[in-house]
């Protein structure tokens, strides 16, 4: 197993610095498989929750003279852990869509009932696209009855609204 | 989280409305009121109250409390204070009636119960508005329907206010040179606060996102909106400037009307060029029955505008009288009526198969209602109120009394029409075994078959 690689941020901080960048740098350069030895003058945080939604596990332990050392460990893909749950809830990391529906012609509740529909026949996981005339501010009750999760958005010109829906387990 | 569900009192109030209304087209039709008595009678002041307060205003707040969290994607601040507004107005509007009565003579009663009313209606409006508030204040950011709302509801408190200060006056409660200053040229004021400020603000808001949203229309942006939205609001700072001008001095200030009318004037044109727009620019070519209704109620606001600045400049009573008529239900009643034709449908199909949605087949909201027949009943409604304006206007009281029995009729078919949809009687064949809602309160959360 390799080593974890270590990194002391006291320094930077130290000069007035942010350490942010010094930190992602060495995420993107682990190996797969390899944890981050995090040493830093006060418990980070907010690195936590960021750290979580790249699929990482942590054990904080407090050092003498009130600094902190961080072990952030790989979890393995498809655990059922906190950390693979932090990750689905980010769109980046969904898969690509398998459908794809243009309801932005469509009389409401139109769109509603086709995204709903497309959605019953596809697998936990999955992910649907569409595009619609506005908010679909009457469907996402309903999605989060049916526990789908969604995220969507306007475009730039504020003309069509984009919603990616990904299925969920549904009971 | 942006998000609406079923707001659970809108249709509470719609039936409220509805019952004002019918009561005021049923006493006019009796002959109760304007022109058989003088245009500030008691008997008048009965009618105008119910159109405005028993049916326009409720309508507008029942629509607002299910649409403005629509507008704004979250959910409505403080739900609970929905009826308890609703309560406090409708007792407030029969207060208020009871104390008109009394100073038509009617035994039993006294004319001190108008203020009170007044008092207790303005209760009702605070309680909206801070729910109503409450929701805008959610949103991250105020689209322009919703800054439209925003000053609406502010323009309501005003009206009502400066509504219960008039009514003190007509009851003796106040007196002295304020009480006849206000009496004499507070009314145009309060009418225009109310009528214009407060129904008409709220309906161009709330239309500029469902007409667009109805006919899947690119929403209207840049200058023209602003400049409806900028005009309106320096028009209602005009009429503020006005009160003040007469609370501190008891004269009125005709420029400053003046300004102010034609300030509405460049506002409502605003508006009336983007509603073309909107209309024009349309993707579904055919028009549902809702959205062909609602031309008629732009064309009477288009009516009632220029007839209110042709009396207006003519000094004529009756002509104003006429335009104030058409104004209120043809534009803004004539607007309420044809947006219940999906309001209803809507709002029933998302409480009965939203929870269907997807897992069988559901039917259409237009499968909820017979267009066919329903337009006919849309078709007198709009005759009727152009030959009440004529009459009205010419002093033919007989034409006048027909013309509201024909309203009336109109809109009890309409009422009818609503019913069976809601009650979901004219649904195809396939979905006749689907329970119905209650009829006047939606449930809580969507109901289901499963």
């Amino acid at each position: 197993m390799t080593e974890p690689f270590e990194l002391d941020v006291r320094p930077i901080l130290r000069d007035g610095g942010e350490p942010f960048g010094a930190i992602m740098g060495a995420v993107s350069g682990l190996e797969a498989g390899q944890a981050l030895m995090l040493i830093a003058p006060f418990r980070p945080e907010p690195l936590f929750r960021v750290m979580e939604s790249k699929g990482f596990g942590f054990t904080a332990t407090a050092l003498d003279g009130g600094d902190w050392q961080v072990l952030f460990t790989p979890e393995p893909v498809g655990s059922d852990s906190a950390a693979a749950v932090a990750r689905d809830s980010n769109p980046d990391n969904w898969p690509e869509p398998v459908h794809y529906l243009d309801c932005s012609e469509m009389d409401p509740p139109e769109p509603m009932v086709q995204i709903l529909a497309t959605l019953e026949t596809m697998q936990a996981g999955e992910v649907l696209f569409a595009l619609l005339h506005r908010e679909p501010v009457f469907l996402f009750p309903e999605l989060e009855t049916r526990g789908h999760a969604w995220a969507g958005d306007f475009d730039a010109e504020g003309t069509a609204y984009r919603l990616m829906v990904r299925a969920g387990g549904r009971g | 989280m942006q998000m609406a569900t079923i707001s659970r009192w809108t249709l509470t109030y719609f039936g409220v409305a509805l019952a004002a209304l019918v009561v005021a087209l049923a006493l006019m039709a009796a002959g109760f009121g304007y022109p058989h008595v003088a245009l500030f009678a008691p008997e008048t002041l009965i009618v105008v109250h119910l159109v405005v307060v028993g049916w326009l205003s409720l309508l507008m707040l029942g629509a607002l409390i299910q649409f403005l969290p629509v507008l704004v994607g979250r959910e409505l601040a403080l739900p609970r204070l929905a009826p308890v507004a609703l309560g406090l107005i409708v007792a407030g509007l029969l207060l208020l009636l009871a104390g008109f009565g009394a100073l038509a003579d009617w035994p039993w009663v006294s004319a001190d119960l108008a203020p009170l009313g007044g008092l207790v209606i303005i209760a009702g409006f605070a309680v909206a508005a801070v729910m109503l508030f409450a929701t805008l204040l959610r949103a991250s950011s105020l689209a322009l329907p919703a800054g439209f709302v925003a000053v609406a509801l502010m323009s309501a408190l005003v009206a009502t206010l400066l509504g219960d200060n008039l009514a003190a006056a007509l009851s003796g409660l106040i007196g002295g040179d304020f009480a006849v200053a206000l009496v004499t040229h507070g009314v145009a004021l309060h009418a225009g606060f109310g009528l214009g400020g407060w129904l008409t603000l709220a309906a161009m808001g709330v239309s500029y996102r469902l007409v667009s949203m109805f006919l899947i229309s690119p929403e209207r942006k840049g200058f023209v909106p602003r400049l409806a939205f900028v005009a309106a609001v320096a028009a209602l700072a005009m009429l503020c400037a006005v009160l003040g001008v007469l609370v501190a001095s008891n004269a009125p200030w005709p420029l400053g009307l003046g300004l102010a009318g034609l300030l509405g004037l460049v506002s409502l044109a605003a508006y009336a060029g983007d509603v073309v727009i909107l209309y024009r620019g349309r993707r579904r070519p055919a028009l549902e029955l809702h959205m062909a209704a609602a031309v008629g109620a732009f064309v009477m606001l288009g009516v009632g505008t220029v007839a209110v600045v042709v009396a207006g400049s003519m000094g004529s009573e009756a002509g104003l009288a006429a335009a104030v008529q058409v104004l209120a239900l043809g534009w803004l009643g004539g607007l309420g009526l044809a947006m219940l034709y999906k309001i209803v449908p809507f709002l029933t199909w998302l409480e009965c198969f939203a929870p269907q949605m997807g897992r069988m087949q559901t039917p259409r909201v237009q499968d909820l209602v017979r267009e066919r027949r329903a337009r006919h009943w849309y078709a007198l409604y709009f005759a009727m109120v152009a030959v009440g304006g004529l009459g009205m206007a010419a002093g033919w009281t007989g034409v006048v009394q027909v013309a509201a029995g024909g309203q009336l009729a109109a809109v009890l078919l309409i009422m009818h029409q609503l019913w069976r949809a809601r009650t979901l009687r004219d649904l195809p064949a396939q979905w006749q075994d689907q329970p119905g809602p209650r009829l006047l309160r939606s449930a809580l959360r969507p109901r289901s078959l499963i």
